[in-house]
């Protein structure tokens, strides 16, 4: 290591050379060693050390607790807009005509349900038209959303 | 719960525990603060900053991959950058608030020398680009390793160390009239 590298490293990192990176400390401990009027340009770099130190203003309790607490109450709806953040995110990989074609589904499903025992199984093409009626109005709801 | 370890109390948040939170919060937000508090300039400022750390935490707890870091690293991580985007979206506003603070009170000029050492690094490093400043606040104020540091601010070690060396540079020139040069070899 030269003095430079020494000087540079001190101005960068400071005069704790145990914080300068790994692979620079023994060399360095080396050099100042050898040269031990170094030592002057460790001093100089401790004193902004000094300086950068006073300035770490401790936090006053009461604004942590007002922090914390305002961090908490915030958090309470999070946590349970979080529980049910399946439905959301469900909900958004779909888009509104798949929402809405499903939902026609489910209708045709009660309609079909809800039918005198006259409709049944063996007339499908009649769920069909309903299905199909559904759906055509359900597609032209969403063109005119779209509009 | 309090006995977890962060990565634990993550792994329940992400789990969506409900009790988890907490005591995350109770740990770390002392640290949280004081790191915004040094990066960005208006205190409410960094309370907000402190909060909506905690805040994306919570909402996006799967961001965290303990395999690539540790949870401290990581909660350095979201504050610093929500710390540089709030200041990037305020920067003419704090130019202004800037401007308009005289450098060196007339009231104030019978300080002691550390008082006014002290008042011309807090205007020289606020005045700062904000990633030199971050590049300081983390290796002298929050005494991370120049590798953490880096990780940090999602740059190589090589280019941390010149964020480092330019703010530390520009502050030793700074305090130069305050009868204090860094440099006295």
């Amino acid at each position: 290591m030269t003095r430079s590298e020494f000087e540079r490293l001190a101005l960068t990192y400071g005069a704790r050379v145990d914080r300068w990176p790994a692979r620079h400390q023994t060399a360095a401990r080396r050099l100042l060693e050898e040269e031990p009027d170094l030592i002057h340009t460790l001093r100089g770099a401790s004193r902004l050390d000094a300086s950068l130190e006073s300035l770490r203003t401790p936090i006053s309790e009461r604004r942590l607790a007002r922090v914390k607490s305002a961090t908490l109450a915030y958090a309470a709806p999070v946590r349970a807009t979080a529980s049910t953040g399946w439905i959301t995110s469900l909900a958004d990989h779909f888009a509104p005509v798949t929402v809405g074609t499903i939902s026609a589904l489910c209708l045709a499903w009660f309609v079909h349900h809800e039918r005198p025992p006259s409709v049944t199984r063996a007339q499908p093409s009649a769920h069909l038209d309903v299905i199909s009626e559904l759906l055509d109005n359900e597609s032209a709801i969403f063109r005119e959303d779209r509009r | 719960m309090e006995d977890l370890s962060d990565e634990a109390l993550m792994a329940r948040v992400v789990e969506g525990d409900p009790g988890a939170f907490r005591p995350l919060v109770e740990r770390h937000m002392r640290r949280v603060l004081s790191l915004a508090q040094r990066i960005v300039k208006v205190p409410a400022d960094a309370d907000e900053v402190a909060q909506e750390t905690f805040l994306k935490i919570l909402m996006r707890p799967a961001l965290f991959n303990p395999s690539k870091a540790r949870f401290t690293t990581w909660l350095h991580r979201v504050t610093v950058n929500l710390c540089i985007d709030r200041q990037r979206t305020r920067a003419e506003q704090y130019d202004d608030e800037v401007h308009a603070e005289p450098a060196v009170d007339p009231r104030l000029a019978d300080l002691v020398e550390a008082g006014e050492r002290r008042t011309a690094l807090n205007t020289s490093l606020m005045a700062l680009p904000v990633r030199q400043r971050t590049a300081i606040v983390l290796f002298y104020m929050q005494e991370l390793s120049q590798r953490e540091a880096a990780s940090i601010m999602n740059v190589s070690e090589g280019a941390f160390e010149s964020l480092l060396q330019r703010g530390r540079s520009a502050l030793a020139v700074a305090l130069r009239p305050h009868a204090n040069p860094e440099r006295n070899s």
